[in-house]
């Protein structure tokens, strides 16, 4: 305890500040960001009544704690952040440190490097009591245990002399006009995160399962592993030279085996992906993965390794893996950013368990009145529970390490089995910290994310050079050819998800014109000409796009 | 006070949001073309021998279900057939089992709901006046090729007294313990779908043979999208057991399935969920298209003036609707589908009695905005 007072007295007592509500003692600390806080909890409880009863200013507070007379329970770093809500704003890449998310990776990155593990981390805000009660203020707050008050002062040096906080590894990215959305998810009954299999590394297999149904529209539950085992069989000369020549990498092959199991991991992840879909004991398309299909035919890829990915594969993938993983992928992808400048995947997985509980929480504030949040609650209790869990968390990570390389958003450093980020991949996460910062419910709030700056975001990750330009004539054409590829038995009409994502995907990669799902959507509800008309599902988040006679 | 439909020269309100009990009240008003498209169908079927699958795709409102009623429960049927110079037809309409266990189960049951004994008992004995019992006997045995089967329609055939009834019901729907198989005579229960397929597809078979007591068997299929509540293994259930049904039916069923064009969570629509199986059995489609503003308007001048709702001839055609309201409000109230229609002139004609109209004109359609949900 005296190691503790003798530390508080180091600092000038003009930096001291207290308040008596929350019972804490604060401390501003770096000189180069007035928004960084030492914070000292006090329990007051010994004073009995007279805590109560009598008057107790500042001076007399810090005079009680010098004395002994108030006890100190724990303590954390606080780091404030000015909340904006400014209508027109518009995001830049610059790194100053405005954004939580921003001093959240920061402040976690350092912490990591220092003690190689992930502490307590609390989210609060200041509101303008006086007024509105709109948020004015927000901070992330790391909380150190009565006995870590050493780590506190090493972590204290560290934040006080170096570029860590003020460098931020990620910085938040939007194009939102309004960057704050107003429209949140409601009725959504699963949270985004997949089960997945350490075997199922290669999204180049995914390809070829995919590729599989041009040749026919339905494959029998048990002929379909029988057949993809035999397509990677024939790849498996170009499997190496992904690893060799392109700098990929060859683990998670499917081998030729015995009634398909070798494939089995992969055609299961396909259908967690919503790639795949059974009818009727055989496996489909789904209507999410026929588009991605189709624009693949136009893609000549006779000489190219399968396993290095076009630009329609990153694009829809990516999307994919956002829409139905975002909770592990992109848990793992921040980890992996802040767990230092080149990372050993196996370096991440003592270090997961407490990461995902953390980013849980950090969800869990704000799905009041959402019944995730129940199956949130549930979730961090069995992530809790994790026992042993190095050799489970391998499923889950390594997977998704291999997927970031293959989507070319991390790769090999020059120590053997380090990885570092690319640049694409560092704006990858700029762009997961921006759903956190912007949206209502951040990830939760994905399929919103998706339908509004997917094709922006996508465009900005891998700097494809695009513009925001609409092409009326471009956007009809894709719309007639959409409704050719697409159609089914419905009479002069398709699924309007599958015309709508042809015509963003075709206009980016084709035209190099950005356009987003909802803008297009927009356009077809307000087309009062004779050729579409749009009847939309609000219960499916999707509709028929019909083509009027 | 208030205005009552006799001063508008009207015996009852035509607008209907929900089928109607009186069959009489089953009226087909307006869309020629989808009327025709239909009853080609349906002469097909009356006159030639092969199965067919017709899939109905309309929105919300479009009419499907109107159509399987008005063809189910009034006598426009007997009108073809007897025109065509055929046997009668038959005509039911069964709604897709929703989160059910056991869909085919509950298909029998809605099946034999609508069809009834008693009308299975005369149909057969139909056939047997035309070929004799013999014969007959050995048309439902050729037929069933199960011996239960075929037990249990010459059963049917027997019974002398109604009273019997309930416990041949029991046997259908699933009661076979021993004391029932002894009172009916049967040496076991009725097993699994394909023996229900079976039961089904003999009985269309036997009734419809060569024509000549029954002339075709028509079966709607309702509510289709529904399907969607049932579970991935219960869909694949029915779908795998209508196309059973269908393949032992080859002669003489014509069965209409209605499809709402909605889409789904990883799938298009409806004919992705039946299947590739199915969907090449059903190449036949119809539409039941939204109405143009002149196609709804030939819908409203048929419907007031059908004979059921018009009490006496008026000069006006859309009496107590004003010719120019009629446009207005059709012009006004976005996509049109016939229960929108319904519903909007309903309310109309509704509030121009209240509000003592002599007739319904643009200015009174115009101060009724706010209460036209559908306004634009």
């Amino acid at each position: 305890m005296q190691e503790v007072l003798n530390y508080i007295k180091t600092f000038p007592p003009a930096l001291y500040y207290v308040d008596s509500y929350e019972e804490t003692l604060s401390i501003s600390i770096g000189d180069r960001t007035d928004s960084m806080y030492l914070c000292y909890f006090f329990d007051p409880s010994a004073l009995g009544d007279s805590w109560v009863d009598e008057d107790w200013e500042q001076e007399r507070i810090i005079q009680a704690i010098f004395e002994g007379q108030i006890q100190i329970k724990f303590y954390s770093v606080r780091f404030w952040s000015e909340y904006e809500t400014v209508e027109n704003f518009r995001s830049s890449a610059n790194t100053h440190v405005n954004k939580l998310e921003s001093i959240r990776l920061s402040a976690l990155k350092l912490y990591i490097k220092l003690f190689n593990n992930i502490p307590e981390v609390k989210i609060g805000y200041a509101d303008d009591s006086y007024c509105s009660g709109s948020v004015e203020a927000k901070y992330l707050e790391l909380v150190f245990k009565h006995s870590e008050h050493h780590l506190l002062i090493k972590y204290c040096e560290y934040v006080t002399n170096s570029d860590l906080i003020i460098v931020s590894p990620a910085t938040p990215f939007s194009f939102l006009k309004n960057p704050i959305v107003k429209e949140t998810t409601h009725n959504i009954h699963f949270i985004p995160f997949i089960t997945t299999n350490t075997k199922a590394r290669r999204i180049g297999y995914w390809k070829i399962i995919i590729k599989l149904f041009e040749k026919g529209s339905y494959y029998p539950l048990n002929l379909l592993p029988i057949k993809v085992e035999s397509l990677a069989a024939a790849l498996k000369p170009e499997l190496k030279e992904y690893k060799s020549v392109y700098k990929g990498d060859d683990k998670g092959e499917i081998t030729e085996g015995f009634k398909g199991a070798s494939a089995k991991p992969y055609i299961q992840l396909t259908k967690e992906l919503n790639l795949l879909t059974e009818i009727n004991k055989s496996y489909i398309l789904t209507k999410q993965a026929k588009p991605y299909l189709e624009i693949n035919r136009s893609f000549d890829e006779s000489d190219n390794n399968k396993f290095v990915l076009n630009n329609n594969d990153k694009l829809f993938f990516l999307q994919t893996i956002i829409g139905t993983d975002i909770l592990y992928f992109g848990t793992i992808s921040e980890l992996a950013l802040i767990a230092g400048d080149e990372f050993h995947p196996k370096k991440l997985y003592p270090l997961f368990k407490r990461y995902l509980i953390h980013k849980i929480d950090l969800m869990l504030l704000e799905t009041e009145n959402d019944r995730r949040e129940g199956m949130l609650q549930e979730m961090k209790k069995r992530v809790l529970q994790w026992e042993n869990e190095i050799k489970y968390v391998e499923h889950i990570i390594e997977p998704r390490i291999n997927w970031l390389l293959d989507l070319q958003l991390i790769k090999h450093s020059n120590n053997k089995g380090f990885f570092c980020f690319s640049d694409a991949g560092r704006r990858f996460v700029n762009v997961l910290c921006g759903i956190s910062e912007n949206y209502i419910k951040g990830w939760l709030d994905v399929p919103i994310f998706l339908n509004e700056e997917y094709y922006l975001a996508v465009n900005y990750i891998y700097d494809w050079g695009g513009v925001d330009r609409w092409d009326a004539n471009a956007i009809l054409k894709y719309l007639e050819e959409a409704m050719v590829l697409f159609k089914t038995d419905a009479p002069r009409r398709i699924a309007a998800s599958q015309g709508i994502n042809y015509v963003c995907t075709k206009s980016l990669l084709e035209k190099g014109f950005v356009v987003s799902f909802s803008d297009v959507k927009s356009y077809l509800i307000n087309l009062s000409n004779s050729h579409f008309a749009l009847d939309w599902y609000k219960t499916e988040n999707d509709g028929s796009l019909i083509k009027q006679t | 006070m208030m205005k009552t439909l006799a001063d508008y020269k009207l015996k009852e309100n035509p607008f209907r949001i929900g089928p109607p009990l009186d069959p009489n009240d089953i009226v087909w008003a307006g869309f020629k073309s989808l009327k025709e498209e239909i009853e080609r169908r349906i002469k097909y079927a009356i006159s030639t021998t092969p199965s067919r699958m017709v899939l109905n795709w309309g929105k919300y409102g479009s009419g499907k279900t109107h159509a399987a009623n008005y063809y189910s429960r009034t006598d426009v049927l007997k009108n073809l057939t007897d025109s065509a110079g055929k046997a009668e037809a038959v005509s039911i309409k069964i709604n897709l089992p929703r989160t059910s266990k056991d869909p085919v189960q509950a298909f029998l049951r809605s099946f034999f709901g609508q069809i009834g004994l008693q009308r299975i008992k005369s149909d057969l004995t139909k056939l047997e006046a035309a070929v004799g019992r013999e014969q007959l006997l050995n048309i439902i045995s050729s037929v069933s090729s199960d011996n239960v089967i075929t037990s249990l329609f010459t059963n049917i055939l027997e019974t002398e007294s109604e009273d019997e009834f309930p416990l041949i019901e029991a046997y259908l729907f699933g009661d076979s313990t021993k004391g029932t198989l002894t009172k009916i005579g049967l040496p076991a229960g009725l097993k699994d779908d394909e023996q229900v397929v079976n039961l089904l597809s003999t009985f269309i078979n036997t009734i419809t043979y060569e024509k000549r007591s029954i002339s075709s068997f028509l079966l709607w299929i309702d509510e289709f999208e529904d399907i969607d509540t049932l579970n991935k293994s219960s869909q694949d259930r029915f779908t795998t057991f209508l196309r059973q049904l269908f393949d032992k039916t080859p002669n003489n069923l014509l069965l209409f399935l209605n499809f709402t064009p909605k889409t789904f969570f990883n799938i298009e629509d409806l004919s992705i969920i039946l299947g590739e199986a199915l969907s090449t059995r059903a190449k036949l489609r119809i539409e039941f298209y939204e109405p143009k503003i002149s196609q709804a308007k030939e819908y409203l001048e048929e419907l007031l003036n059908n004979d059921q709702f018009r009490s006496e001839p008026v000069e006006n055609k859309f009496a107590p609707f004003e010719d120019a309201s009629v446009e207005h409000l059709l012009a006004h109230i976005g996509r049109l589908s016939v229960r929108k229609i319904n519903e909007v002139f309903s309310l109309v004609l509704e509030l121009a009695q209240i509000e003592m109209q002599d007739s319904i004109s643009v200015d009174f359609v115009n101060s009724l905005k706010s209460e036209i949900v559908y306004w634009q």
